[in-house]
């Protein structure tokens, strides 16, 4: 069973759709690059996943249950990191992590041993109280991953990761990525950083205009594109100019 | 837009409607009818003050001062915007076409308040048989020259030192206005001259300075900026404005409503919204302003059944800004894909707003104990903020449920 199954999601902020029946599905321990141009329907896509949009058409299952069946069970099944980093700024460093474990139903002593881990890996165990306007981008961006990783669900759904992280910072959400999917979760990522989504993800899908143009691993789509040589940036910009060069016929 | 002219007519209309916009909420709220009784209280107390005024204050001195200090702060309102530091730099020779009318909208917004501390004045100068008809006609017109002065000066200080040091320039502004005012009131006309020559010397100072600086559009959008801040955050209090961030404190000194949490003992919205309320400048602030203002109601109030609707006035406006503020507005914030999310939050809303508002009936109590002694009207008292209270956040939510 798919962990994240899209079939034909039309959906927008009005009558006129900006996605058109986007289908795609994610399987367990599988890391997916979601990329496509600014306004290629991304971001609208991640909202109409996490719930914060309802589809006019098509339907969303994670883990087999959509968000009308049982909204508690759907969310529990997922975790998310915005591309903008949205954090309390009434709350410390220490209590956004325990606000999470709080709403995920996470024991002590696990929410202690996670916690302390992440802390150590993102290097930010010295701030715990901290309160965010202290932050900079990079570490308000670095509580929100702490905060999505600590509840440890099933599937994470990623939204421009890297944008204000250090170097280090973004080795450090690699590593975590990688050893998570390889203990069984999944991740759905949204990137414009093709390099990395190249090295990293399993299968891509390319966005564009609010349709799947394709999907597939990186073989798939040199072999569709007819470029065994092509890089993601190159099949990326190909499939653009395909579009554009459709649309003028 | 083809001239400098019509983008200040284009912003001032737009900054109109916006001061409308948020002031038809504070005029509507509790502010009104605090400010009625204030104002009522206070005329009371000042006529009955009038008919024996002490024979030994200096009445000409106290109310220089007062004029004085109804003038001397006059912060340019330029709604000059982070943009015009780019689009308008080019346009800096014609500026003075912007800035002059933003200056004459400075001065006219200030005229109110040193006009009214002239009407209130008036009655005490005659109680001390200070001045004349011809004096006050003078005075009123001093009114208006100064003020203009000090919008003038303030201006162009701010210009040719990008703002440093403003608090000197206000202070001799002080001073000079107080010896004009004071002049004019104990009929010393060559004291008079001889300041409003100073005043003319010390201003030519400044615009000499200003004219050889280039204009320093980072210092007044900066103020410009703060200024509307203030606006917002103030009117903030009786609404809620969209755009705004909130300023946050600490409050460890609460930090008994604030325990360490235990994860798996502590809900989650329950835990949030504590800090929330506390932490955040404007619910805190709000609710406690708002309870003082009962407890002064009830403190002072000589007739029970007035203090009765004043703390239920205020016991209304409490509980609906509490519950609007912990509502929050549009934004996104990851509580809301929190599991279950829908259900706890409107729930702890609810009851935290109801421990609030049960907090400050418990403060009108005692109160109302200290006023009225061990009898009926402290538990009237209770009993009327924490049903209206109730009533309040049940039918606000019922409202949200339609």
């Amino acid at each position: 069973m798919a962990i994240l199954d899209l079939k034909d999601v039309t959906g927008g902020y009005s009558r006129k759709p900006v996605l058109h029946e986007v289908s795609f599905n994610i399987q367990k321990g599988e890391l997916v690059g979601l990329i496509g141009l600014n306004g290629a329907g991304k971001s609208t896509t991640i909202k109409h996943i996490i719930g914060l949009m309802n589809p006019q058409g098509g339907a969303i299952e994670i883990n087999g249950v959509t968000f009308d069946e049982d909204a508690e069970m759907y969310r529990k099944s997922f975790s998310y990191i915005p591309e903008t980093p949205i954090l309390y700024e009434e709350l410390t460093l220490r209590e956004h992590l325990e606000l999470t474990a709080m709403a995920y139903g996470i024991p002590q002593d696990i929410f202690e041993a996670r916690s302390a881990a992440l802390l150590k890996e993102f290097r930010m165990e010295k701030r715990l109280k901290w309160y965010p306007s202290h932050f900079s981008k990079g570490m308000r961006q670095k509580v929100m991953i702490m905060c999505a990783f600590l509840a440890e669900p099933a599937l994470y759904i990623i939204d421009e990761p890297f944008v204000g992280l250090d170097p280090l910072g973004i080795r450090s959400l690699l590593a975590q990525l990688t050893q998570r999917t390889e203990n069984g979760a999944s991740v759905l990522m949204s990137t414009h950083v093709l390099s990395t989504a190249e090295k990293h993800c399993d299968r891509i899908i390319l966005l564009h205009e609010g349709s799947v143009r394709a999907h597939g691993t990186m073989d798939d789509l040199r072999k569709a594109f007819g470029r065994p040589d092509a890089s993601l940036d190159d099949l990326y910009i190909a499939m653009t100019e395909e579009a554009d060069y459709e649309q003028l016929t | 837009m083809n001239s400098l002219r019509e983008v200040w007519g284009s912003r001032f209309g737009k900054y109109l409607m916006e001061l409308q916009r948020y002031l038809q909420y504070v005029f509507t709220g509790h502010l009104a009818i605090v400010l009625l009784f204030s104002i009522g209280a206070a005329g009371y107390s000042y006529s009955e003050w009038l008919k024996d005024v002490p024979p030994d204050l200096p009445a000409a001195r106290f109310i220089a001062l007062l004029l004085a200090a109804s003038t001397f702060i006059a912060t340019p309102v330029t709604l000059l915007k982070p943009a015009d530091a780019v689009y308008l730099l080019p346009l800096e020779k014609a500026l003075p076409t912007y800035t002059s009318r933003a200056l004459s909208w400075t001065f006219f917004s200030k005229l109110p308040l040193p006009i009214i501390v002239f009407i209130v004045a008036l009655p005490m100068l005659s109680a001390y048989e200070i001045g004349s008809k011809p004096i006050f006609g003078l005075l009123f017109l001093l009114i208006i020259a100064v003020l203009w002065a000090s919008v003038r000066t303030e201006f162009l200080y701010r210009k040719a030192n990008e703002g440093q040091g403003v608090w000197r320039d206000r202070f001799i502004r002080f001073v000079l206005n107080a010896l004009l005012f004071y002049a004019v009131l104990s009929v010393q006309w060559i004291i008079l001259v001889v300041i409003a020559l100073a005043y003319l010397l010390y201003g030519t100072l400044w615009m000499k300075k200003a004219n050889t600086q280039p204009f320093p559009y980072n210092h007044f959008i900066e103020l410009e900026q703060n200024r509307m801040m203030s606006f917002y955050r103030f009117a903030n209090y009786f609404t809620e404005v969209p755009h705004l961030k909130g300023s946050i404190s600490k409050r460890s000194w609460l930090g008994f409503f604030m325990p360490d949490a235990n994860v798996e003992r502590t809900d989650a919205q329950s835990f949030l919204l504590r800090r929330t309320f506390i932490r955040t400048d404007e619910s805190f602030w709000l609710w406690l302003r708002l309870t003082v203002l009962s407890i002064l109601g009830v403190l002072f109030i000589p007739f029970p059944i007035v203090a009765f609707i004043f703390i239920g006035a205020l016991a209304f406006a409490s509980a609906i800004q509490t519950l609007q503020t912990l509502r929050g507005g549009d934004e996104f914030r990851m509580d809301l894909l929190f599991p279950n999310t829908e259900e706890a939050r409107p729930t702890e809303i609810f009851r935290l707003t109801e421990r609030v508002q049960w907090l400050q009936a418990g403060l009108i109590i005692i109160a109302g104990l200290l006023m009225h002694g061990l009898s009926v009207t402290p538990f009237v008292m209770g009993a009327i903020v924490l049903i209206i209270s109730e009533a309040t956040i049940r039918l606000s939510n019922n409202k949200e449920e339609e």
